[in-house]
């Protein structure tokens, strides 16, 4: 049996730093490109684990196309099973409700687990699945998992939304633990983006992630799963129907930068050989967007902001459809020291700065660095709560991560004020 | 503070470095104290400095070749650059040289007078801050770099274009909700439209409920109307009353018809009866054959009659005739007179008359021609022709004779017998015509002759004919003329007696004609005897017996046809009366009666006729009208019959008719009616809401039906109001379900948020940076600080001779003063004067250096920092070194001012104790080449050495002339010695430092004063430059530029793992590129690839170190340069001996070799 999984489309929403006017960039192109697949190969079931419909557009922009889809799936004979996320916990059941589709199933509607059986060429899968029954859902959905209703001699797919990584407790936090013992052989679970494996198998627990990359954060292959199960503890999972975009980070080292001619031929050389690495993932991508990492030593990192500017605006070719955007510059090289030691020696800011560079890059404190964290702590709280970036919503960092942020700030400032100090000897 | 050890350069040598391809050459035995190094500008002193530096620092070595010696205490150091290739040895062995400042402080070591003299107070202490910590300005870079712990307002761009994307969401938001809120009202709006339509339906049904109720009401209200009229009026046809009045009219004048017909039938027949004429009457036939018949007698009666005429006629002409032949012999006697007998004596007579006048006419042509011979007479041809002979031999004779030209004789004679032939073809007018004018002619040309007598003369008196008047040409000429028309005359007599000859032959012939005609002339004469015996007579007779026998014969003729005519006409007379004995009428005797009894037959045979057909049509025509009469009685009953009214009560049926029209117009709204009620009933049965409501409808008045028509119609009307809210929210929700505007929105929200997230970032990343850089100042301050300042005191102390010393006072911003030991009294920085303030910024600056040295005492360079200087400040700086280097602190001084090295000099002259030298660059020294390093070096010295009687060749070596390579070295870099002769000549020039002649040449240029160097001389050498500026071309053809390291590094064909080895190939095989290759090919290098072989062949290639073209021949070189030569202002013996002497010390050809 065939069944391809997927989660957290978020119908209604776009890709950022896609042009408005490119189809490809709204989730609805994915999901007709997801339906039109599953038409060509044959599915026999899709999974959906919650979030297909973005709450902040789910009436209307977002029902429209999955009213469509789920029709076309339902003429077709192909099964879909969903269950319900924090953002469409309201909406499916509207859609679905009236018992217009024959062949779709919410399961776990009130919040209860609930078994659908599944018989197709003479092979049988059983899903169990659970929904949102609301918003917010600070316990974990196993809670009330029962293992009735299962046949143990048929194959089982556990299908929910929920949080494993317990970030916000409101959305289903749940542990892995707890999902290994239910006598259940795969667990496809909606929430997380990110297509991440948890257990590898016995039970296979995943999240298949969006199927359409949303935001710079998204980086990486995002695709629904083609899970192909020919029996008990019989399974085979691959990824397809890649999403038309895709964000990516890329580090380049820009040692050799003499100039901003070099510079540009750096980047999109880089840029040409990373598309090149993952050309064979490329073939539905339409949009592949970088964020761009500065690495490596330049004599004026300053200068190489000033180049960075305008790397939006390259274009490098690559033997594909594929458009490749550079979206965003950071800025990490550093100066060219000849022996950041010798100068860390040197009582002078340059020395001083050179030092706190060595003690960041090989993991050392100090009290300086120290004390620099502590008042960036302050500041960036000060920051955080300017009403200017109240919108950004910035309240919620861990410590952790904050910790991370302020060393990541702290030596990109470090190495732009040696920057400086070197350009004030030479000068 | 460990004791540190001075790190002292004793040789630095420069073989190569960026701007200076030929290196600098040597700097020799150093002073461990203090060097000043003199030259103009571009003579290498700031590139000294910078080799001095990377000697140390190896920061930017590319293309750089150098080498240094020095000291560290007693061990000795040995520095090498080539290029990328460093090595630093201790004592032989590799070692870096350890605790060296950081690469970056490298500029603490040079010291600039700009960064020394400052005038303003502030900026001065700020300067002191700033060397203080190692020349840094924490402040300037925070400003650069943008530092504030400001946080953006929500005026930022970004902040406002995130709330207006968030509006924008907002508000389509919001779009949305109500809308949702439509929707989720959709259900009761739709019920509530399902029951309006079927209250419309409701409508619809009653409203054909009333319509079939009104359409029954009025068809029974027209049935009852309908039923008062006669039940006949539905057979009525509305014709009814007329039709009877026009049969009733029609009976009556038909019995008029039929009485008056059977009258006229009964006259007929008696009249009919009066005719006595056979029962069936005369047959057609008959009549016409008897009126044929008749019209044949008639015919016949007018032949007789007219054939009676004629005969009467005829026999008249006939005695006419017989009264013409003038005798009554009776008609017997020509009895045996037939016609053809008249004929044939017609023809007779006929021949008659033609023999008579031929015979007439012969004679009468025989007439006239026996009388025109018979009127002339003439001698006969031949003698005329020998007359007219021997006359024109002897006018021929009569040559010479005067006044006739030769030719004309002849002449004569011959149109004299052209005439005569003339005469005879073509008559005498035209012969006459021709010879008058010959002889006039010549007559008029003529003179006298004397006529001679002669043969000729005697020939002609021979022929007898008569001689002429003299015998003088005239006379014979006029004499022969008329010999030659006698012989025309002759022979045209001669022809007309053959005439009369042959028309006497003829006359015969007509003769025994007319003989013949005689005798059958006499046979007719016997025959009719009476006849006259002449011909007149006989034709006469002829004419008249002709016309008798016509006459005679045609009243014979006649005569017996009018008796064939009389026996026609009595036979046709006896059948015309066989045919009217058949018609009962009585026989007729001749024409005019028969004629009578045919058209009195035929008149009455008409009669009968007529009568009998009007008789017949009669008979029919009462046929018709009692025919008519019963067939019209028949249909008048049927009317009275068929509407039921008595027969007659014709006021009966007018009555009926005049009812029809409106009995007609009510049936057809009765049927009209009955149709509509039909079509109603089936149009309500068809309602679907009728087979439920059957029962009711079928019982429902029309109150009913109209009370509930309009309660249903009221329910319906919200239907439409429905029905259209209804629409519009499910339009819209279709519209919204393919828009995405709330998408896009989201999006451009998101975009505007990512915006203001990379705002935050950057104004994080600048209170990072300041937060930073408010640290620096401050650990700055605190920590490394004081140190500097205490020692920068010492060190000021110590440069002003214990005058100065430095107090710091810090109190947030640092404050400085400088103590004055001598006054005992503290100066603000203001009230020092520019050398103190000089050597304050200097004790500061050497005061970081020590502090930052741990181990090393680095040499310091300064670059004229007495520029400009007044004594007071140029001695406070030299002191500031001399005592910096008595530290044990190499120092190197560059300048390009004399007097600075004068300065030096007079101050260091009165200081034992303190080492220094003086090293001067001439800056003509730099033509070296890497291969050529093992040439002597050259001099650092203005100082010339004087020929002072030495041989030019041997000052040359005294000089050290540097050979000249046509390889490598530039014609402008030729050194004069090569140009000149005159060793004292050379010698001034090299005193002012020229040694090339591309030096000389730009002397000249800006109009340098040149003794001893005559415009001759000049333009001599300019030429010698030229000659070997083209031969350095040749020469260069397929020969190999030196390499060194550094093009093996720019061509990147040679990565670090093989750049040694590579590099000492080359040096081995004297930098021959093209060796350096053959010996890669042959794996030289062990692991070089063939590729990067491929690389750096292409590479020398490209910048033209290898040439692949043919070298030229010696024997072909000395060609070209003679043919160069030839066309130079030199003699070619001395550009010969030139270019020798430029050779004679070739540089090495080790390339080509």
């Amino acid at each position: 049996m065939k069944i391809l999984a997927t989660s957290d489309l978020h119908l209604g929403k776009r890709s950022s730093e896609v042009p408005l006017t490119e189809k490809e960039s709204s989730t609805r192109y994915t999901w007709e490109q997801i339906v039109d697949g599953c038409l060509n190969q044959a599915v026999d079931v899709v999974l959906l684990a919650g979030d297909i419909v973005d709450r902040d557009n789910r009436f209307f922009e977002a029902v429209g196309p999955l009213q469509a889809g789920l029709e076309k799936l339902d003429r077709a004979g192909i099964t879909v099973i969903i269950t319900a996320g924090n953002h469409d916990y309201d909406v499916l059941p509207a859609i679905t409700g009236n018992n217009s589709f024959e062949n779709v199933h919410i399961l776990g509607h009130n919040g209860e687990w609930e078994v659908k059986t599944i018989t197709r060429n003479n092979q049988t899968v059983q899903f169990v699945g659970w929904s949102f029954p609301r918003q917010y859902v600070p316990e974990s959905p196993l809670v009330n998992f029962t293992s009735q209703g299962l046949d143990p001699n048929f194959p089982a797919i556990g299908i929910f939304h929920g949080d494993a990584f317990s970030r916000e407790k409101k959305y289903g936090p749940f542990d892995l633990n707890n999902l290994l013992n239910k006598d259940v052989d795969a667990w496809i679970i909606g929430h997380i983006h990110k297509p991440t494996i948890l257990h590898g198998q016995n039970p296979f627990v995943c999240y298949p992630g969006s199927p359409h990359a949303l935001s710079p954060k998204e980086t990486g292959l995002h695709s629904p799963l083609m899970l192909t199960v020919s029996g008990k503890h019989k399974m085979e999972v691959k990824p397809v129907i890649f999403s038309p975009v895709r964000y990516e980070n890329i580090s380049v080292n820009i040692t050799g930068a003499k100039n901003e001619d070099s510079f540009r031929d750096i980047i999109t050389s880089s840029l040409r050989d990373h598309a090149r690495a993952i050309t064979t993932e490329l073939e539905k991508v339409r949009f592949l967007i970088y964020d761009i990492k500065l690495e490596g030593r330049h004599r004026d990192v300053n200068v190489l902001s000033r180049w960075a500017a305008n790397v939006p605006d390259y274009r490098p070719d690559v033997e594909s459809a594929t458009i490749v955007l550079p979206r965003k510059v950071i800025n990490n090289a550093e100066p060219s020291v000849e022996n950041l030691h010798e100068l860390a020696s040197q009582p002078s800011p340059a020395g001083i700065v050179a030092g706190t560079i060595l003690a960041l890059r090989e993991g050392r404190s100090s009290e300086l660095l120290e004390s620099l964290r502590e008042r960036w702590y302050s500041e960036r709280e000060k920051l955080v709560n300017a009403v200017t970036y109240q919108p950004l919503s910035l309240n919620d960092a861990d410590n952790g991560t904050l910790h991370e942020e302020a060393d990541r700030y702290i030596l990109r400032e470090c190495n732009r004020l040696l920057n400086e100090f070197i350009n004030q000897q030479a000068n | 503070m460990s004791v540190k050890s001075p790190l002292i350069f004793k040789h630095i040598s420069i073989r190569k470095m960026p701007g200076f391809t030929n290196g600098l050459g040597g700097y020799d035995k150093l002073s461990p104290q203090i060097n000043v190094v003199a030259g103009p500008n571009a003579s290498g002193k700031s590139s000294s400095a910078r080799v001095i530096q990377q000697l140390l620092w190896h920061t930017h070595t590319s293309g750089l070749q150098a080498e240094a010696s020095a000291a560290i205490g007693d061990e000795p150091w040995i520095f090498k650059i080539d290029s990328s290739f460093i090595s630093v040895q201790r004592n032989g062995q590799d070692e870096p040289l350890a605790a060296l400042p950081p690469a970056e402080a490298q500029g603490r070591y040079m010291l600039a007078l700009h960064e020394l003299v400052t005038e303003n107070e502030n900026e001065l202490a700020r300067k002191i801050v700033r060397e203080s910590i190692g020349g840094y300005d924490i402040d300037e870079a925070a400003s650069k770099l943008g530092y504030s712990d400001t946080i953006r307002k929500q005026t930022v761009k970004e902040y406002s274009d995130y709330e207006k994307a968030d509006g924008v969401f907002k508000q389509i938001l919001r779009e949305h909700n109500d809308l949702k809120d439509d929707e989720n009202h959709l259900e009761n709006l739709t019920h509530e439209r399902d029951k309006a339509e079927n209250s419309a339906r409701l409508a619809q049904l009653y409203k054909l409920v009333k319509d079939f109720l009104e359409a029954r009401k009025d068809l029974e209200t027209k049935e009852e109307r309908l039923g008062g009229f006669p039940a006949a009026l539905e057979k009525t046809n509305g014709n009814e009353y007329s039709e009877i009045l026009e049969l009733e009219e029609g009976l009556e004048k038909t019995s008029h018809e039929l009485e008056r017909a059977k009258a006229g039938l009964k006259v007929k027949g008696e009249r009919l009866s009066a005719l006595d004429l056979p029962p069936n009457g005369i047959d057609d036939k008959l009549l016409n054959e008897l009126e044929k018949r008749i019209e044949n007698i008639e015919d016949l009666d007018r032949n007789i009659s007219n054939t009676s005429e004629k005969k009467q006629e005829a026999f008249i002409k006939e005695q006419e005739a017989l009264k013409q032949l003038d005798h009554t012999p009776g008609l017997s006697d020509f009895n045996g007179l037939i016609l053809p007998d008249v004929a044939e004596l017609d023809r007779f007579l006929q021949k008659a008359n033609r023999v008579i006048i031929e015979k007439q006419q012969w004679d009468a042509r025989i007439h006239e021609l026996q009388t025109a011979v018979d009127d002339r007479e003439v001698a006969d041809p031949e003698t005329l022709s020998e007359g007219i002979k021997s006359l024109s031999y002897w006018l021929q004779e009569q040559k010479g004779t005067a006044g006739m030209p030769s030719w004309l004789l002849p002449a004569m004679i011959g149109i004299t017998i052209l005439t005569g032939l003339l005469a005879i073809f073509a008559g005498w007018a035209w012969m006459a015509g021709i010879l008058l004018a010959a002889l006039s002619g010549w007559l008029a040309t003529r003179k006298n002759s004397s006529s001679l007598p002669g043969i000729r003369q005697k020939d002609f008196s021979n022929t007898g004919l008569q001689e002429p008047h003299e015998w003088n040409t005239e006379s014979v000429s006029e004499r022969l003329q008329q010999l030659v028309e006698e012989l025309g005359l002759a022979k045209e007599m001669g022809k007309n007696r053959d005439k009369i000859s042959d028309y006497e032959k003829q006359r015969g012939q007509t003769l025994v004609e007319l003989q013949q005609v005689d005798r059958v002339r006499d046979e007719w004469l016997e025959k009719l005897k009476t006849v006259p015996a002449d011909y007149a007579g006989l034709y006469w007779f002829l004419v008249n017996a002709r016309v008798w026998h016509q006459q005679h014969t045609e009243k014979e003729a006649l005569a017996a046809n009018i008796k064939i005519l009389k026996q026609k006409y009595m036979h046709e007379l006896g059948k015309i009366n066989d045919l009217l004995q058949q018609c009962n009428v009585e026989a007729v005797s001749d024409t005019v009666q028969a004629k009578t009894t045919w058209k009195k037959l035929n008149q009455d045979e008409n009669t009968r006729r007529n009568l009998f057909g009007e008789t017949e049509r009669l008979t029919s025509e009462i046929s018709e009208r009692q025919d008519d009469l019963q067939r019209n009685t028949v249909k008048l009953e049927a009317i009275y019959n068929r509407l039921a009214v008595d027969p007659g009560n014709k006021e009966e049926i007018r009555r009926l008719v005049e009812k029809l029209d409106n009995y007609r117009k009510v049936s057809q709204d009765f049927y009209e009616a009955s149709i509509l009620v039909n079509d109603r009933r089936k149009t309500l049965e068809k309602h679907p809401l009728y087979p439920g409501l059957a029962d009711e409808i079928e019982t429902t008045a029309m109150e009913n039906a109209i009370e509930k028509l309009a309660k249903y119609t009221g329910e319906a009307e919200q239907l439409k109001e429905l029905n259209k809210r209804i629409n519009e929210i499910q339009a819209l929700v279709n519209n919204k379900k393919k828009g995405h505007n709330l998408e896009d929105a989201m999006a451009g929200r998101d975009d505007a948020l990512d915006r203001l997230g990379q705002l935050f970032d950057v104004n994080l990343a600048s209170v990072t940076g300041n937060l930073i850089a408010e640290h620096l100042t401050k650990e700055t301050s605190e920590q490394n600080r004081p140190a500097v300042f205490k020692r920068a005191g010492e060190l000021l102390n110590r440069i002003t001779m214990g005058r100065y010393e430095l107090k710091l006072r810090e109190n947030g911003e640092p404050a400085f003063r400088a103590y004055d030991t001598m006054n005992s009294s503290g100066l603000n920085l203001s009230e020092l004067s520019t050398g103190t303030r000089i050597q304050l910024l200097l004790a500061v600056r050497l005061a970081f250096i020590e502090t930052q040295e741990t181990t090393v005492k680095l040499p310091v360079l300064a670059d004229e920092l007495l520029a400009n200087s007044d004594d007071v400040r140029a001695t406070a700086i030299i002191r500031a070194l001399t005592e910096i280097s008595r530290e044990g602190r190499q120092i190197f001084y560059f300048t390009a001012q004399q007097d600075e090295v004068a300065r030096w000099e007079e101050y260091l002259a009165g200081k034992n104790g303190t080492d220094f030298k003086i090293i001067r660059l001439s800056g003509n020294d730099n033509e070296h080449v890497k291969h050529q390093h093992t040439k002597p070096s050259p001099a650092f010295n203005y100082e010339v050495a004087s020929p002072s009687g030495k041989d030019y060749n041997a000052y040359g070596k005294t000089i050290g002339v540097h050979p000249f390579d046509p390889l490598t070295d530039k014609p402008s870099q030729l050194h004069l010695w090569y140009l000149l002769n005159k060793a004292d000549l050379l010698h001034s020039w090299l005193k002012i430092g020229i040694t090339s002649y591309g030096q000389l040449k730009s002397y000249l240029h800006f109009n340098g004063k040149a003794e001893g160097l005559s415009t001759h001389q000049w333009a001599e050498m300019t030429n010698m430059v030229t000659i070997l500026e083209h031969y350095s071309e040749l020469y260069r053809i397929g020969r190999p530029k030196p390499v060194d390291r550094h093009i093996l590094e720019l061509s990147k064909a040679v990565n670090d793992t093989f750049i040694d080895d590579v590099s000492l190939l080359l040096d081995q095989l004297s930098g021959n590129p093209e060796k350096l290759l053959q010996a890669l090919d042959n794996r030289a290098v062990s692991g070089f690839r063939k590729s990067k072989i491929d690389d750096l062949r292409e590479y020398l290639t490209g910048e033209g170190y290898l040439d692949s073209r043919p070298i030229i021949p010696e024997s072909d070189l000395n060609l070209r340069m003679n043919a160069f030569i030839s066309r130079q202002d030199l003699d070619a013996g001395k550009a010969e001996a030139f270019l020798k002497r430029v050779m004679k010390q070739p540089p090495r050809d080790s390339l080509t070799d």
